[in-house]
């Protein structure tokens, strides 16, 4: 604990570590801490499933309900763990319905106008290289240490 | 949305109707002036609301949707390159494109493109993330990550 809070009060050589990437890797690394307790050592894939799953959720935590793309992966996952129907897609009937590749890539955007898709997509990707990055660092920084 | 003005909700003195629906057609056969049963006022039940179909609520909502299509042609193009703009910003290598005009077929499949390959990343990631935690000790890589991410 010291240690950690000297490290935070020396100035930070890394400038890009801001507090929404320190919230980002808390959540993740504690999610990845309770796939490593709970998933049986010997399913693999079940566990990169998992690991999937908990990258998307601390992302979309850490983003908030402010936004219409965390939204709807929350809602997606929570469904996920209730049952395992598809639910059937919303199509956007209103006017300014383009950019139907882009709609089915980012979540929650087959319901969404054009204007509010392009605002959404631009937070989602900075959202997700956020995690991407941080994934990177963590694989790594775990690689790097590892004999 | 009552469509007819003389459908007044201070209603006269209902027969034994149960249903909202069939008071309000009870009362417009009334005031119209046409004899009719109750049977054959529950038939109109069955395609309900004949008079508002005549009132058009289709008129309602064909004037909703109009003004609907104006204000959404409000948002100009102007902010449509704007958002267009700012989306190409985020993506990789922005400094290498031009800032004056944004094509928007060519932002909008870089978007697909780059959000396709992050996609990709992350299932990658995960699948190595999930072999190193079979392998190494878990708490003194963590505490190496740790300390890597806050150096």
């Amino acid at each position: 604990m010291d240690s950690k809070s000297s490290a935070c009060s020396s100035p930070n050589p890394n400038p890009t570590l801001g507090p929404s990437k320190l919230m980002l890797a808390f959540r993740f690394l504690r999610a990845l801490s309770l796939v490593r307790r709970t998933t049986p050592a010997s399913s693999r894939t079940c566990r990169g499933r998992r690991i999937e799953r908990a990258a998307y959720a601390s992302m979309a935590y850490t983003a908030g309900a402010s936004r219409a793309w965390s939204r709807a992966v929350l809602r997606r996952l929570h469904h996920r763990a209730r049952r395992r129907a598809v639910a059937p897609r919303r199509l956007s009937t209103t006017a300014g319905n383009r950019a139907e590749a882009l709609r089915r890539l980012v979540p929650g955007g087959g319901g969404m106008d054009y204007c509010t898709l392009l605002e959404e997509t631009a937070d989602y990707i900075k959202c997700l290289s956020m995690q991407v990055e941080l994934m990177q660092g963590i694989v790594d920084s775990a690689s790097s240490y590892g004999p | 949305m009552p469509v007819m003005p003389f459908l007044s909700p201070i209603s006269l003195s209902p027969p034994s109707s149960s249903t909202p629906e069939l008071h309000h057609l009870l009362v417009l056969t009334t005031v119209s002036g046409l004899p009719i049963t109750r049977t054959a006022s529950q038939a109109f039940l069955v395609r309900p609301a004949l008079h508002q179909e005549t009132h058009s609520p289709g008129r309602m909502s064909s004037r909703r949707s109009r003004s609907r299509q104006m204000s959404s042609s409000r948002i100009t193009d102007e902010q449509i390159n704007d958002l267009l703009t700012k989306l190409q910003a985020v993506l990789p290598e922005a400094h290498l494109r031009s800032t004056d005009r944004v094509s928007a077929a060519k932002v909008l499949q870089d978007t697909c493109n780059y959000i396709r390959s992050l996609h990709r990343e992350v299932d990658d990631l995960s699948e190595r993330l999930s072999e190193l935690l079979a392998n190494n000790d878990i708490n003194s890589a963590q505490a190496a990550i740790i300390r890597s991410l806050l150096r």
